[in-house]
């Protein structure tokens, strides 16, 4: 686990790199359905693959995948190692359960409010 | 699919007292993001019972049906899926018009029924945060909540529904059910007051990521204390599958590979049939032949009619197999990964991997394909992708290929019998229109279409097992699509086509030919075929034929090739039809065993020469595989781009195009065959 948290675009990273997203350069015209698709400031994110012939790459944020370019990639300024089981959790598929039952969503909401 | 049930629909609604808003039947939306299983749930509430609803000022047609199981009538509106109200591409802008009451006269929808996924709640409820705002009555169908059970996600309805201020129902859109205290629900909030803008949302002067960034955090805060982890979540099978399925170094063989299986089996899959539909036409042709004396009447119904239609019906089998094939790559979620994977390569004609989706359907048909366009965001992406569906395969292509494959390829296989030559010429097929499409697609964005490249940015909804229904869908609005026009245009051009060639028959013909040196000494069979070959020659169609013979003696052809291509051009697979009405008349009409594909190998030239050979059989290939030989596609085209300007220019290029193609592929084929 990284110690000291980077910020950094989301590009040339290794597969399984997870991150929080920090900032959007949202003035580009991709950036609007990037936070349709839940790329949003706070939210969890994890690169999960490179398509074949380059390119593209495929992230998972919570429940769901998306696949992106590279320039779309680089809209997105991510801060690695603050990767919050919590939130990944909150968004439906997070890779761990305590079983406790305890209100992920509201640990998220404190993230958020962080 | 509702069946008696404890609770069953009626007794569930009994309790609602009629619903009627100023005498008219209410009219709930329905909306939901892309995935959500928005379009599942429509069928399950109305049972398939859709039709086009009346929006005149819309492009998208919006289905519309009334729900099953509730005493008053309520039809539910089937909107285009859409991430945010936000809208960007042409088929989310009308549901952000049909939801703002523009497009009808009646205004908006009494009511909105939004769907979220309730194993992805924080996302999908994005759009239903935007819709309450509205501030109109509005119900929540949490879906798939058999999905977020097994990913161990309890979800307090009660609860969601009191900080949402609206209803929420968890439902499962396949199983009946779960459906009726949603119908209950969406009756109820029909009858109670309109909550007219109850509450107005403040105006701020955000920006669009704070905006997004707002609605995400109210979102968590809403569904604090809502959503709780009970059991061990796992990473999804789904995401484990795509580990593989996207492999760096397996995944583009994979994708290839998926291709390659589904046109092998076009061929061997559909034989029996295809083989079992040509026997019957042939056994009802021999029937209809043996019960009528010889003349125009005996000729008309089977030369015309089952030689012509039949010859097109054969083909039903493999049509509809390729419908179910990409029906079910795209309903299990692999065309998006297709998409994904091939975004690189796409991207240098100047499109986006998510372009993938409409042209790979184009193979199905042009005209869904043109129509699936609507969902893209950029204009220039947009257009292009239009130009190109065209060049695609379709499967109106496919019985050309099949007869001149099955007729001409040899039957050879190689590596061991795994891979036939057959199936491998009609996957070259195939590829020649993709092939022509790249340096064209390429072009036209360096000058007509200039721009910025298109971002690429494409959900990749988790696999699921394709569903049936789904599928069935679409095979059969295929198949009947097909069908019906088999019955009517083909039918048509194929009596204009059977009437020009049969006609004027002048027994000035008969007495030139009964004169020929030599003709007295051949046998009656001899006699016959030589008699019915200088009728051809004197119809008006023969005439009209040898007029336009040099145009297509470069790429191999006679007149008789050239007359049924130029057929053709309403819509290509008449040219099965006309090829057998021509070759059939031409031929002796007292054998039995006259198929079209016999009748096409034993043509000749006048010269006696073999009409038809391989380099004659791939010209004729090529130059269907590039034509714009569809006029649905043509005014579909010109409908979506709003011009008649392209569809005209598409046309003109693509028959220069086919021509130069063809006339390359003969002459390359000849040389080779020759060297």
């Amino acid at each position: 686990m990284h110690r000291k948290p980077a910020t950094t675009p989301l590009v040339d990273l290794p597969i399984g790199t997870r991150a929080s997203v920090r900032a959007l350069r949202e003035t580009d015209p991709a950036a609007r359905r990037l936070m349709e698709l839940g790329v949003v400031p706070g939210a969890a994110i994890e690169l999960t693959g490179y398509a074949p012939l380059g390119g593209a790459i495929r992230v998972r944020l919570g429940g769901h995948q998306i696949a992106l370019r590279r320039e779309e990639a680089a809209l997105i300024e991510i801060r690695l190692g603050s990767w919050n089981e919590d939130v990944a959790d909150a968004a439906g598929s997070g890779p761990t359960g305590d079983g406790t039952g305890a209100t992920v969503a509201s640990s998220a909401a404190r993230v958020f409010a962080a | 699919m509702a069946r008696a049930q404890p609770s069953s629909p009626a007794r569930d609604s009994a309790r609602l007292v009629p619903i009627s808003i100023a005498g008219r039947v209410p009219r709930v939306a329905l909306v939901g993001a892309p995935n959500t299983g928005k379009t599942s749930l429509f069928n399950a509430l109305t049972g398939f019972r859709r039709h086009v609803a009346n929006y005149p000022g819309v492009t998208v047609d919006v289905a519309e049906g009334p729900i099953r199981g509730l005493p008053t009538r309520i039809d539910l509106l089937d909107l285009p899926g859409c991430y945010s109200l936000d809208a960007v591409a042409p088929d989310e802008r009308v549901t952000v018009q049909v939801l703002q009451g523009a497009a009808h006269q009646r205004g908006a929808p009494e009511a909105i029924l939004v769907v979220v996924d309730a194993a992805d709640l924080r996302r999908t409820m994005f759009l239903a945060h935007q819709v309450l705002e509205l501030g109109r009555p509005t119900v929540v169908a949490l879906n798939m909540i058999d999905v977020a059970r097994r990913r161990g996600l309890a979800i307090d309805c009660d609860a969601l529904a009191k900080s949402l201020g609206c209803p929420v129902v968890a439902v499962c859109a396949p199983n009946p059910d779960t459906l009726p205290p949603l119908r209950a629900a969406i009756a109820a909030v029909l009858q109670a007051a309109p909550r007219e803008n109850a509450k107005q949302p403040p105006a701020r002067k955000e920006s669009y990521a704070d905006a997004a960034a707002r609605r995400f955090r109210e979102i968590d805060a809403l569904l604090s204390g809502v959503m709780r982890q009970v059991g061990k979540a796992q990473i999804p099978w789904s995401e484990r599958i795509d580990d593989w399925l996207t492999h760096r170094w397996f995944g583009f063989p994979l994708l290839l590979l998926v291709l390659f299986t589904i046109f092998q089996l076009l061929f061997v899959g559909a034989q029996p049939l295809t083989d079992g539909i040509d026997a019957g036409a042939q056994a009802l042709s021999n029937f209809v032949a043996a019960r009528l004396s010889d003349g125009p009447l005996r000729s008309l119904i089977c030369d015309g009619l089952i030689g012509g239609v039949g010859g097109v019906v054969v083909f039903l089998p493999q049509i509809m197999l390729l419908f179910a094939a990409i029906a079910a790559l795209e309903d299990c979620g692999y065309l998006a990964r297709a998409a994904f994977m091939l975004d690189r390569p796409m991207r240098l004609i100047g499109l986006s991997g998510r372009t993938f989706i409409p042209l790979l359907s184009a193979f199905a048909c042009a005209v869904p394909a043109i129509l699936g366009a609507r969902s893209i965001p950029h204009r220039g992406e947009r257009f292009l992708t239009i130009l190109l569906a065209p060049f695609m395969s379709c499967s109106a292509r496919l019985p050309v290929y099949v007869l001149f494959i099955a007729a001409f390829v040899p039957d050879q296989r190689l590596l061991g019998g795994v891979v036939g030559v057959q199936g491998l010429v009609m996957f070259a097929m195939y590829l020649v229109g993709a092939m022509a499409a790249i340096p064209l697609a390429w072009l036209i964005r360096r000058t007509v279409l200039r721009g910025a490249a298109a971002p690429f940015v494409l959900e990749l909804p988790s696999y699921q097992r394709p569903r049936l229904r789904a599928i069935y869908e679409r095979v059969i609005a295929a198949a009947r699509e097909f069908l019906w026009r088999a019955g009517t245009l083909i039918v048509i051009v194929n009596l204009i086509v059977w009437a020009l060639a049969y006609f004027p028959r002048s027994t000035a013909t008969a007495q030139r030919i009964a004169a020929e040196p030599g003709f007295a000494a051949e046998s009656d069979e001899v006699r016959a075929a030589r008699l019915q070959a200088a009728y051809l020659e004197d119809s008006y169609l023969g005439r009209v034929g040898h007029w336009i013979e040099p145009a297509v003696r470069p790429i191999g052809w006679d007149w008789r090739i050239g007359m049924a291509a130029a057929a053709a051009f309403p819509a290509r697979e008449v040219v099965i039809g006309t090829m057998g009405t021509i070759f059939g008349l031409g031929a002796d009409q007292d054998e039995s065993s006259t198929s079209l594909r016999d009748a096409l190998r034993s043509a000749t030239w006048p010269d006696g020469r073999r009409l038809i050979t391989l380099p004659t059989a791939l010209s004729i290939m090529v130059f269907f595989a590039l034509c714009a030989q569809c006029s649905s596609t043509l005014v579909v085209m010109g409908r979506e781009l709003r011009s008649w300007r392209w569809p005209v220019i598409s046309f003109i290029g693509m028959t220069t195009i086919a021509y130069l193609g063809s006339w390359v592929v003969f002459n390359v084929a000849a040389a080779l065959l020759h060297a």
